[in-house]
């Protein structure tokens, strides 16, 4: 079996950061050289977050070009993309796929042109994992806004044809070294792949994940704290590959 | 007309190197430099030995204090000698604090080879990452000025990020993987510049108009004695009081560390594999391979013919590979080729032409061999 790590780079601005929950953003380094480290590792495929919302994508075009430039595996972006403009813009700088969270919510019909145009395999879909009392809902959680799917409406969301595959992202989880312990069979009959980030600390929670049904692993603090590595990015791929 | 090139019949060394000089017996002065300081080294060691202990990590350790968690701090960059310090010093039962400078040109190599280290050994590591906008900018700035030396300012700060972490932990010995083994033969004159060079960086920081300083860790003279002076921080090089084959270590680190050895010295960052590799040979005819494969064949740890060999091929193993990284780097630095070619067709400028303290440091450094020679007399 195939296992897929993707690696993520979290944006604040030009700059690449972790988080704790998505808040308290600590610097990391050049998104550039992180882009190409994890290409040069072997990555398959890389997933690029902006969380500083007042990001403007056309003023940043040769910046975020260079990020994917440099890379010789599939670069997502997310984070920022409101327009069409944005959206082809992102795909003319290099980029393969576009990951859409708040969009989704605020404007589905957007979305479905850009899987017209470019294809569904080049939508991502992400949604926030939150608990609320013993309830576990998804769908976009922060300063902005609080829209969410129940369960039964995300079952449904695996006959969309819109978009290729879903990131599940758990915000209780980001930065904390503990995975979600929500599980449920969803997961494995959900026809489409399902990402999971958040949390992830060591082969053994990735090889955990798997085993719950997730086709994918996004990680991102991993390669930035863990254990015995309390400062600042030190990935390597190849390391966690002969571990799980 | 082409200049005829004078080569050393027992190392590497040539006249392209500036103050190289033949001797009648084939030999040249960088080897028997080497070879004097390498048999001063071997007797030192041998009298030290009779007066126990046996190395430099054994001698720490002896020194441990009560309420202490760290021994020592080791530098650590990916490369072999300070991977094998690391990985000595845990051997040895102390317990380091392995500190990496992140000057955002890491490679792949060095990332992982750092992290396959820490993880095994169960070491603390701290890294220290710059600011990449700052340090882009102040390495512009060495760009423009035209001074050879470009790894000055990462060189520079990888020593103050050591003495930063062993003040704020309260640690007294750094242990870096210098050693005469592997790179023992001198950097001819103007290969590179004085690391602790504080006013010279400044100068040519200053020179190209950089307003970041106070984003770089830089080390002034007054950290500087307070660091050794004050603070009684101990800068040691225990690679030269063990036994040390580099073939043996990469040999060992490859087979429990999983580590990727890489073809070249240095060649574990983005930039200085760059530099080494493209812009010095380019610019300046420089290739430092020649100093670095020199100490392995006067310690005996490659064959001369190997050596040549080795020195015949390209800096750059991989051409996709140098494609890559000069676009990386002018990308990386918004340098267009055309800039990029007018800086190659230039000769370097020396560093002279820059404030230095290296003039006064030198006859401190006189001042100070005179009174210690002096102190020994009695």
């Amino acid at each position: 079996m195939t296992y897929r790590i993707i690696p993520i780079i979290l944006l604040d601005g030009i700059k690449a950061v972790v988080t704790h929950q998505f808040t308290s953003p600590t610097y990391v380094g050049d998104p550039r050289t992180l882009a190409k480290i994890y290409s040069d590792q072997g990555a398959d495929e890389i997933f690029v977050l902006q969380i500083n919302p007042s990001f403007n994508i056309s003023d940043n075009l040769n910046f975020l070009a260079s990020i994917s430039k440099f890379t010789q595996c599939c670069v997502a972006y997310g984070g920022n993309l409101s327009t069409i403009r944005d959206v082809s813009s992102i795909i003319s700088a290099g980029f393969e796929k576009v990951i859409f969270r708040r969009l989704f919510f605020n404007n589905p019909s957007l979305v479905r042109q850009v899987s017209l145009i470019y294809g569904s395999q080049a939508v991502t879909i992400c949604l926030d994992i939150v608990h609320l009392l013993d309830e576990v809902r998804f769908g976009v959680f922060d300063q902005y806004s609080e829209k969410y799917l129940t369960l039964d409406q995300i079952y449904e969301l695996q006959y969309c044809d819109y978009f290729s595959e879903l990131l599940l992202n758990s915000t209780l989880a980001d930065g904390s070294f503990n995975v979600d312990s929500w599980a449920s069979s969803f997961i494995h009959e959900f026809s489409k792949p399902i990402i999971y980030a958040g949390g992830i600390s060591s082969p053994k929670q990735i090889n955990h994940l798997f085993s719950r049904g997730y086709d994918a692993v996004g990680l991102g603090a991993e390669f930035a704290f863990s254990a015995h590595n309390t400062s600042a990015v030190m990935p390597s791929l190849t390391h966690i590959y002969n571990k799980i | 007309m082409t200049r005829q090139l004078i080569n050393c019949d027992r190392c590497l060394m040539n006249s392209t190197a500036p103050n190289f000089v033949k001797h009648s017996d084939g030999s040249c002065n960088f080897c028997s430099d080497f070879i004097k300081r390498f048999d001063n080294l071997q007797r030192h060691e041998k009298s030290n030995l009779a007066s126990q202990p046996n190395n430099l990590f054994e001698w720490i350790r002896s020194q441990r204090k009560p309420d202490t968690v760290y021994d020592c701090v080791i530098g650590v960059s990916g490369g072999v000698d300070s991977s094998w310090v690391l990985h000595l010093a845990v051997q040895y039962g102390l317990r380091p604090l392995a500190v990496h400078l992140d000057n955002t040109w890491n490679s792949g190599l060095a990332t992982h080879n750092v992290r396959s280290l820490i993880d095994s050994l169960r070491v603390d590591l701290q890294t220290y990452v710059l600011d990449y906008s700052s340090f882009d900018a102040a390495l512009k700035c060495f760009i423009y000025s035209g001074v050879l030396d470009l790894e000055l300012l990462t060189d520079h700060l990888l020593i103050s990020i050591n003495y930063l972490y062993a003040r704020r932990y309260n640690i007294k010995y750094i242990l870096s993987g210098d050693n005469l083994v592997t790179e023992g033969v001198h950097m001819p004159q103007g290969w590179n510049w004085f690391k602790y060079d504080f006013p010279n960086i400044n100068s040519i920081l200053r020179a190209g108009g950089f307003s970041g300083s106070q984003n770089l860790p830089l080390l002034n003279y007054w950290s500087l004695f307070n660091y050794k002076v004050l603070q009684r921080i101990t800068w040691m090089s225990p690679l030269n009081t063990v036994p040390y084959s580099k073939s043996e270590a990469i040999q060992y680190l490859v087979e429990f560390y999983n580590y990727i050895p890489y073809p070249y010295k240095h060649y574990e960052s983005l930039l200085t594999r760059f530099y080494q590799g493209y812009i010095l040979p380019k610019k300046g005819f420089v290739d430092k391979r020649r100093v670095h494969l020199s100490t392995l064949v006067l310690t005996n740890q490659m064959s001369r013919s190997q050596a040549l060999d080795l020195l015949s091929q390209s800096p750059y193993p991989d051409p996709v590979e140098e494609y890559t990284d000069l676009h990386f780097f002018l990308d990386k630095l918004h340098i267009s080729i055309k800039e990029f070619d007018s800086y190659l067709s230039t000769p370097f400028i020396s560093h002279e032409n820059f404030s230095s303290i290296l003039p006064l440091w030198r006859v401190l450094r006189f001042f100070r061999l005179f009174i210690l020679s002096i102190r020994n007399l009695f």
